[in-house]
Order: C-alpha cells, then sequence, then structure tokens
C-alpha cells in the first residue's frame, strides 16, 4: 500500500521528480567523469614520475658493460640498458647496407641510460657523480616536473570542481525537493485532517526520495558508461599508442558505489529536510 | 462530549482570539457557533480538531486532552471526526470517489469495506453519479456535498464544520445544511461555525455566540 504510494507519488508530481532525478544524474554522471579524469592523471603522472631517464656518458678506457653493472647496484635505480657505440654503428651499417659511408664516418658514444623515479634523481645524480669512470651525465628533467606540476594543478581543480557540483547538487536537490513539497502541502493538510499518521505521511515520501535518488544515480552511471566507453574509444584512437601505453582504465567499481550511495543519500536527506522544512502545517 | 476548561489562545503575545472559554458540548447536540469574522470561530473549532493548542486551560474530546496528546494518538482522534470546511479542501487530481474514501483509505480499510461504505453514504446524499468525475467538473454546491460525504464516510461521532456555506448560493446552503442535519438525526455531535443569518434562522438547536475571543451567550 505504502510502496504503491509512493510511486505514485512519483507520477502525480513529475515536474519536481524529474527534476530530483535530473539532478541526481547530472551530479553522479559529472562527478564520474571527473573522478575517472583525477583517476588516470595519477595514472599519467605516477607513470611519467616514475621513467625518469638519466643518460651516463663512461669516460675514455671504461668498458660500459662493467659501468652498466656499477651502477645498477645504486639506490633508486628501476631499470638499465647500455649501449655500445661502435656495435650500434656496426649494427646499422648491415640494417641499412645502402647507407653504409653514412655510417662510416659518423662516431655514435657509449652510453648507460638510467631509469628512476622523480623523487630519487638527485640522489642518484649525486652517487653517479662520486663514481668513477664516468664523463658526463645528462638529466633533462625541467621539462617532466613542469608536466607534473601542470598534472598536479589539473587534478586538485578536478577535486575542487567535484566539491563545487557537489554543494550546488545538494542545494539544486533541496530546492527541487521543498518545490515538491510545497506542491504536497495540501494534501498533506488534508491527509492529516482526515486522520494520517505522521509515518503515513512522511514514509512514501521517504521512499519515493530512495526511489529518485536510485533512478537518479543508475541513470548517472548509464551515462558514465556510454559517454565513457565512446570518448575512451575515440581519445585512445586519435592518441595511437601514446596514451594506451599509460594504461588509462575505468574507476574501481568500489568508487562508484561510493558515489551512488552518496549521491543517494545526498537525494534522501536533501529530500527529508526539505519536507521537514516545508511541513509546518499549524 | 467536548469540554473547554478556561480556555485561552493568543496568536502572539498581545492577540487574543478566545479568552477564558468555558464550554460543553454534549454527545448529539447540533450546535451553532455563531459571531462577527474574528470573533474566534474557526479558533474555537481548531482546538477541537487539535490544529493548534490552547495557550491556557484545557480542551477535551470525548475524555482525551486534544492540547497534550501524541502527534500519533492526535491522527487516531482525528478518525473520529469529520472536519468541512469554506474550501471544501479536496484534492484535485483524484476524482470524486477517490476523494470520498480518503479517510477510509488512509486508516487502511479493505477495499470491499471502503466500496460498501462511500456506496452507501454517496447514494443518500445523491453524489454517486459524480464519482468518476474530477473536484474541478463540479460546482461549489456539489464539491461541498463531496467534502461532507467525505467528512461522514468513516462514520464519526463529531462533525466540525468551519462556514461550510460560505461560499455557496442560497439553494446549495439549504441542501448542505440538511445534510448536516442528517448526520444530526444519527445522532453525531456537531459543532458548526456560521454567520450566515439565512441558517441562523432555519436552525433549530444549540447556539454559541462569540464576541471577540468570549462566549456571550451559550
Amino acid at each position: 500500500m505504502i510502496i504503491r504510494k509512493s510511486f505514485k507519488d512519483i507520477f502525480r508530481h513529475k515536474l519536481s521528480s524529474l527534476l530530483v532525478v535530473k539532478v541526481t544524474a547530472l551530479f553522479v554522471f559529472l562527478s564520474l567523469v571527473f573522478l575517472a579524469a583525477a583517476y588516470n592523471l595519477e595514472i599519467v603522472r605516477k607513470k611519467l614520475a616514475s621513467e625518469v631517464r638519466v643518460t651516463v656518458f663512461p669516460a675514455e678506457g671504461y668498458d660500459v658493460k662493467d659501468l652498466a653493472e656499477k651502477i645498477r647496484k645504486l639506490e633508486g635505480v628501476t631499470g638499465i640498458t647500455h649501449m655500445d657505440g661502435s656495435a650500434a654503428l656496426d649494427l646499422l651499417k648491415k640494417r641499412f647496407p645502402d647507407n653504409e659511408i653514412i655510417f662510416t664516418t659518423a662516431v655514435m658514444p657509449d652510453l648507460v641510460e638510467v631509469r628512476t623515479d622523480i623523487g630519487s634523481v638527485d640522489l642518484l645524480r649525486k652517487m653517479l657523480n662520486k663514481l668513477e669512470g664516468i664523463s658526463d651525465i645528462v638529466v633533462n628533467t625541467s621539462w617532466l616536473g613542469s608536466a607534473i606540476n601542470m598534472l598536479d594543478i589539473f587534478r586538485y581543480g578536478l577535486v575542487v570542481l567535484i566539491v563545487i557540483m557537489f554543494v550546488i547538487s545538494v542545494a539544486l536537490i533541496y530546492y527541487a525537493t521543498r518545490l515538491g513539497a510545497l506542491q504536497r502541502k495540501w494534501e498533506i493538510t488534508i491527509f492529516r485532517l482526515c486522520g494520517a499518521t505522521e509515518w503515513y505521511i512522511r514514509l512514501p515520501y521517504l521512499l519515493s526520495s530512495v526511489v529518485l535518488g536510485v533512478a537518479g544515480a543508475v541513470t548517472g552511471v548509464l551515462l558514465y558508461y556510454f559517454t565513457g566507453v565512446l570518448l575512451g574509444t575515440a581519445v585512445l584512437r586519435f592518441s595511437g599508442q601514446w596514451l594506451s601505453s599509460f594504461d588509462l582504465s575505468a574507476l574501481p567499481v568500489y568508487v562508484i558505489l561510493i558515489v551512488l550511495f552518496v549521491s543517494v543519500m545526498i537525494g534522501m536527506i536533501g529530500n527529508y529536510t526539505a519536507f521537514l522544512k516545508t511541513d509546518n502545517t499549524e | 462530549m467536548i469540554i473547554f476548561d478556561s480556555v485561552t489562545k493568543m496568536y502572539g503575545s498581545r492577540v487574543y482570539a478566545l479568552n477564558d472559554i468555558n464550554l460543553r458540548i454534549d454527545k448529539g447536540d447540533f450546535v451553532f457557533v455563531t459571531g462577527r469574522s474574528g470573533a474566534g470561530k474557526s479558533t474555537l473549532l481548531k482546538l477541537i480538531y487539535g490544529h493548534n493548542k490552547p495557550s491556557s486551560g484545557s480542551v477535551s474530546v470525548g475524555n482525551v486532552d486534544v492540547g497534550s496528546i501524541s502527534s500519533r494518538r492526535l491522527a487516531y482522534l482525528r478518525r473520529q471526526m469529520g472536519i468541512v470546511f469554506q474550501d471544501f479542501k479536496l484534492l484535485w487530481d483524484r476524482n470524486i470517489f477517490d476523494n470520498i474514501t480518503l479517510p477510509l483509505s488512509i486508516w487502511g480499510k479493505r477495499l470491499p469495506d471502503i466500496r460498501r461504505a462511500s456506496e452507501r453514504i454517496m447514494k443518500d446524499f445523491d453524489v454517486w453519479k459524480l464519482k468518476d468525475l474530477m473536484p474541478y467538473q463540479l460546482s461549489g454546491g456539489e464539491q461541498q456535498k463531496v467534502a461532507i460525504c467525505r467528512a461522514m464516510v468513516g462514520e464519526p461521532w463529531i462533525l466540525i464544520a468551519d462556514e461550510p456555506t460560505g461560499n455557496l448560493d442560497p439553494d446549495s446552503t439549504r441542501e448542505v445544511f440538511n445534510m448536516f442535519n442528517f448526520a444530526a438525526q444519527a445522532g453525531t455531535t456537531i459543532v458548526f461555525a456560521t454567520h450566515n443569518e439565512s441558517l441562523i434562522e432555519m436552525h433549530r438547536g444549540r447556539f454559541v455566540k462569540l464576541e471577540k475571543g468570549k462566549v456571550v451567550s451559550s
């Protein structure tokens, strides 16, 4: 009986019901999009920060392979490759026999490429400076630092946007439900005069709040998946291999569930508070 | 019975709506509450059905102190009352049948019982033919008849009417008044607030006259 009444109420007050569903859906959709963006920016940031490359050139008379082995043992090194300059030239001559003349006059240096994360660069550089047999160290992190700073600013910006959106959504839901409650004030007054108990009046209201909250939240999640699949495919197609190398992924299910729960709670609390605020028939 | 014991009702700290009212209405009485606008008629009725609480004194309805009971008990007390207003208070998005059966639905009565009770009262007052119409399709007199049917469908022992003929033409006024007389003959206690002179002349029962919040004759 109460459940049937809740559903009847939803259809009877289409305007405010639709408004609640739309606001909740928009909040959930935008929250998920921003969270997904922030989540993937964090992945990109981590990847960039962990892939700093330091190029080390051995001094005259030192073997690049030995040097690479010494560097491998240093703290903060996450990966290492080395290149023998003359061996590399021989390889190029074999691969491009028509252009052999170019490689005959060219000189390629021996080098060791060290991978580390951005937090360990300074320490690694100090340790490399102390190491014997090194002629030069090239670390170019200025562009990386700027990129990471940009990503951080962007990420914090998204979080601020989510908070602003949260506040706006609560306000919108509050006023939307207030509108609904005002529409029902006449009805509630008549119900009371006919002997309705408080629960008879409030329970359908609460139930319809939950139904509307869930409907809005589910719509928001569906929108997120739909646009996420479309946008994700389009972005990866245009960016080619570059973005896919960052292992971009959708939000974990638990984050979506939390957003769903929060949005239903917002809907319910906003709805019920508006009801109590409006429910003054004295 | 309904007892007002030294009841004062103030709005704010200065305006006396009712001032030291002592009144007793016995079961089966048909009481006309008369007086000018602002004399306190509506306030007196609101105290009976618990919409307002007295500032001092007590109002008891069937040995229940209306001013101090919980909202739940008040809801159950209102199930023993039928209340009729000048503005009908019908639900505009429900048809006449649903409006009349509203109290019984709220009380959780079974559908066959609802049908039986509503059909009887709607046929008694010639409203049955309107059952599928919406309130906005009816005249003022018909709307008030529907409101009275709704008030009486639960067979209350008190009927409270606040200027129920205020918006009606003389014919409809007479028709509505006859409905109350019908209820009175069945033993229902009726408290009827009005300042309609023609009705006052027609009434053969008890009068309570209010002036500036005080009972001047009873």
